[in-house]
């Protein structure tokens, strides 16, 4: 298990720069938040699944975030009626269940809006790898220090995961009992404390190694300014694309607006 | 403010001490609030010359680490405690310049290769200390080629870290430390952490490195037959203070003062040691050279020249010989049970395995080091449906494991394939094979932690399918490689007592196990520490005492001596030994070739998830085609006995010598005509 979500491949998206995906995606949510009207949404919908098709993105990876995200939609999709009761055009009314035709559409929309706000986030995220996740953050002024406790920390959190299977299965092995399934969930965290203690210790002491790896290698020279191996460059290409973006980010505000 | 460059005192070649400590002393800070400051190093005095190969060398403890730690300025600026004395890295005192600057011209490698890699690719850590200096990318782009190359890495640039083995990964740190071009290169233990592949391969790299650049190297180590080749210096460290300092050939001309202070000797070193031993004590050392064997080459040359000739000549068949110690042992023979049920013996062997019977223990007089040729086994029923017996002290012995056709995977990735094998009680079993061959997923199937995929796996009567892991707990002690994997109690008592107890034991009966474990580990006076603030090898033990006070019949440990000096591997080989002789199973993943040659009594290769071969210690290791098609260490006993010429011909590779002790035994000088009194290894 990776916390790395990046498709390699070789598409246009993916060649872009960073600072331009984080872009796009920070106006697709905010279309999609701000906005009800079913065009923007499908709209939206629409323009990210052809971003991601055009990068050469494989129709499986955005069918398997479909899969998983289907309960959630169709739970909002049924829970929507209940709880909006406008609409004109009634056409089913049964106690608490009133069915109209704009509450059933705004029942879709609000359910898809869902997928919309996940796939700007993917647009981004299946496109860039996490290094260049980290220096598109840094160059867009976050510091470099938290730049770099953001990548370690996606670096070592599938070890942890490693890690908590290897102590849990130390620990069964000298009877701690973790298998208390019928039990209050109190007492099932309570019998994983042994685990989590073990976890924290070790969790430490690799904290330190690596933070002696990262001293003995020169980090925080005075005096130097730190230079990037990871070049960004925004080459013409980019700037369109960001321009692009942008006109129809504000020619579909502006639609939704005025109808 | 750097310091003047100090005045040379050897000028030898005109080559300047790049490395220069005075009087050195430090204490590391007190972990508990109200203890006293630790010292580790103690008025150490050190030069080190340019260009130079030094070699760091101690038991656990010594302060090998910390020492390292002082040289690349991480003590005294990242590390809390009290330093005295003064170290000069290239005419600067660490204690006044800041570590990052210190970095320029100090390279550092720690033993754990998965906490040096920190970045998301293997080219982003190969720059980082590059980007921290500020280089342009041109110069970065081209040092990384050149770094990559220097370790044989250059395929893997792009790849993620977690993707390499053990060995590529601390190539990738070794890459890492010499990109930016420093005088000196630190390792602190590079190899503890790899099977002998990732060993040969970072101590080859080492070797390109020395070709290719006028670097320092400064290693601390405790697998000193890599060391007696390449070591232009040694120094020996103990207890926080350099013993004793020499060039390479320390090992061949004082090997008592390794052992005494418990290091591994290199084997050759070993063989020579225990000849002029053997030959002193029988009184033909008169008139002959004493033998001395400075490297592996040396010695094969020199017992090629027919100098040996075999006395006697019967390889260590514990039945042959009588035990140099008595000791109770059960007197009922029995063979081990017929061919597997489903009669898929492993093919290779044309005999049924020879069983073992009585134990054999050479205890040399002036070391501790218990050798171990076979292992009693106790009346086992050969019907495997019979419980299991018990002996006097209360513990269930195991009436066997069977594994039948038992596949997994990982994923996609099969990790075990058809694999069977019957572990009778009261066998030494040691399971062989490079990492990621399949021998920590097979033992984690014998507690029930894993369960096949398909086949069956069946521990004392019960299938671990269909039972919980608690109930095989009580069949099965598991002692994980890493002992913090297991530690979390408060002090070493209730640590040790967790297991009994969780297993079922009353009170009374847990007070009686614990007291015994920490009897026998010596563990008394730590009764009430921590264990999280113990070193590293009383953590091992803790870790150990904790599972062995379960009392169960069967102990699996993976790779127990891994990070312990000889000594301490010594001990608890020898607690496992005693175990074994009253009845427990117990079974090792271990890479560490020469302990299996001391100990076990039976051993399995694995490769790739296949089980290439089963059966006695003496089968597996005399095979040496088989030993190096699974990427396992050869004894360097048997390749001697193998390369003896004349009288002393091993007639079957069968018969080769598989420890330094039964090599000494078993040849001796070709001009020596008496008859040595008494032999032990004589069939007369």
């Amino acid at each position: 298990m990776t916390a790395d979500l990046y498709v390699p491949a070789d598409g246009w998206l993916h060649r872009a720069d960073p600072r331009v995906k984080f872009a796009l995606t920070v106006l697709l949510l905010g279309l999609t938040l701000a906005l009800r009207q079913t065009s923007v949404i499908l709209m939206a919908l629409l323009i990210e699944h052809v971003l991601l098709m055009t990068s050469k993105i494989p129709l499986r990876n955005m069918l398997r975030i479909w899969k998983m995200l289907l309960p959630l939609i169709v739970m909002i999709v049924v829970m929507w009626p209940l709880f909006d009761h406008t609409g004109a055009d009634m056409l089913f009314g049964f106690g608490p269940v009133i069915l109209t035709k704009q509450n059933l559409v705004m029942a879709a929309v609000m359910g898809l809006r869902v997928p919309a706000l996940a796939f700007a986030c993917f647009v981004l995220l299946f496109t860039t790898d996490q290094a260049m996740l980290v220096r598109g953050l840094v160059a867009l002024g976050v510091p470099y220090r938290i730049g770099l406790t953001i990548s370690t920390s996606l670096r070592y959190i599938p070890e942890f995961f490693v890690m908590f299977s290897t102590i849990s299965q130390a620990q069964q092995a000298r009877g701690l009992n973790l298998t208390t399934g019928k039990a209050k969930l109190s007492r099932r965290v309570r019998a994983y404390i042994p685990v989590i203690i073990a976890v924290l210790i070790q969790g430490f002491t690799i904290g330190e190694n690596v933070g002696r790896a990262m001293e003995s290698r020169g980090l925080g020279m005075q005096g130097v300014r730190r230079s990037y191996y990871r070049q960004l460059r925004m080459r013409p290409s980019d700037w369109a694309i960001l321009a692009a973006g942008m006109l129809c980010a504000a020619a579909v505000a502006v639609l939704a607006i005025v109808a | 403010m750097p310091q003047p460059a100090p005045h040379p005192e050897h000028d030898h070649d005109h080559m300047t001490n790049i490395i220069e400590v005075h009087g050195l002393d430090w204490h590391y800070m007190p972990i508990t609030a109200d203890g006293q400051p630790i010292l580790a190093l103690n008025h150490i005095s050190l030069d080190v010359r340019q260009g130079e190969f030094l070699a760091i060398t101690g038991p656990t403890g010594a302060g090998k680490s910390t020492l390292c730690l002082a040289l690349t300025g991480l003590i005294p600026n990242s590390v809390d405690g009290i330093m005295n004395g003064q170290v000069l890295i290239n005419a600067q005192d660490t204690s006044r310049v800041a570590v990052a600057d210190i970095a320029r011209h100090v390279g550092y490698v720690q033993q754990e290769p998965r906490e040096q890699l920190f970045s998301i690719t293997v080219e982003d850590d190969l720059a980082f200390p590059m980007e921290n200096m500020g280089m342009p990318y041109d110069q970065m782009d081209r040092r990384i080629d050149e770094a990559l190359s220097l370790v044989s890495m250059s395929e893997f640039r792009k790849r993620k870290p977690t993707a390499l083995s053990g060995g590529q990964m601390q190539r990738v740190a070794i890459a890492a430390a010499l990109v930016n071009e420093p005088d000196v290169l630190i390792l602190d233990e590079p190899t503890a952490a790899l099977d002998s592949a990732g060993e040969a391969e970072v101590f080859a790299a080492l070797e390109t490195i020395r070709d290719e650049r006028p670097i320092t190297i400064v290693i601390a180590e405790q697998k000193t037959d890599r060391l007696a080749q390449c070591a232009d210096r040694v120094i020996v460290m103990d207890e926080g203070r350099i013993i004793e300092q020499g060039g390479r050939a320390l090992f061949a001309d004082e090997p008592e003062l390794f052992l005494s202070h418990g290091i591994d000797l290199p084997e050759a070193c070993e063989i020579a040691w225990k000849l002029n031993e053997t030959a002193h004590r029988s009184g033909t050392a008169d008139g002959c050279h004493p033998y001395r064997f400075a490297t592996a080459h040396e010695a094969l040359r020199t017992l090629g020249n027919g100098r040996l000739t075999a006395f006697g000549g019967q390889p260590f068949e514990p039945h042959a010989t009588a035990p140099l110690h008595t000791r109770s042992l059960p007197t009922s023979l029995s063979m081990r049970p017929g061919p597997m049920p489903t009669g898929s013996m492993p093919p290779r062997l044309p005999r049924p395995l020879t069983p073992t019977r009585s134990a054999q223990a050479l205890r040399p007089e002036q070391h501790k080091l218990p050798n171990r040729e076979g292992q009693p086994e106790q009346a086992v029923n050969t019907n495997r449906q019979h419980p299991s017996h018990r002996n006097s002290t209360g513990r269930q012995l195991s009436s066997g494991i069977t594994i039948s056709h038992l596949c997994y995977s990982y994923g996609q990735s099969l990790a075990l394939n058809d694999v069977n094998m019957e572990i009778t009680g009261g066998m030494f079993l040691a399971l062989l094979g490079r990492n990621g061959s399949g021998k920590t997923t097979l033992a984690k199937h014998l507690n029930g932690l894993l369960t096949p995929a398909s086949g069956t796996v069946t521990v004392d009567g019960l299938n671990t399918g269909k039972h919980p892991i608690g109930a095989l707990a009580r069949h099965v002690g598991m002692v994980f490689q890493n002992p913090d994997d297991q530690i979390f109690c408060s002090s070493v008592h209730d640590e040790i007592a967790f297991g009994p107890r969780s297993i079922g034991y009353d009170d009374k009966q847990v007070h009686r196990l614990t007291d015994n474990a920490m009897c026998q580990f010596g563990l008394q006076s730590l009764r009430d520490a921590p264990p999280a603030t113990l070193g590293y090898g009383e953590r091992k033990k803790v870790a150990i005492a904790s599972v062995l006070a379960m009392n169960s019949g069967i102990i699996v440990l993976d790779e127990p001596t891994a990070g312990l000096d000889r000594r301490l591997a010594d001990q608890l080989l020898a607690i496992l030994a005693d175990l074994n002789a009253q009845g427990v199973t117990v079974i090792i993943v271990s890479h560490d070739i020469r302990a299996v040659a001391r100990t076990c009594s039976h051993a399995a290769v694995l490769d790739s998830g296949h089980l290439l071969e089963f059966g006695t210690t003496r089968e597996i290791l005399t095979d040496t085609a088989l030993l190096s098609k699974a990427g396992c260490a050869i004894p360097f006993a048997v390749q001697a006995s193998l390369a003896l010429d004349g009288e002393a011909l091993v007639a079957k590779p069968y018969e080769a010598a598989l420890t330094p002790d039964e090599f000494a035994m078993r040849f001796v000088p070709a001009a020596s005509n008496q008859s040595l009194p008494n032999h032990p290894g004589a069939p007369r």
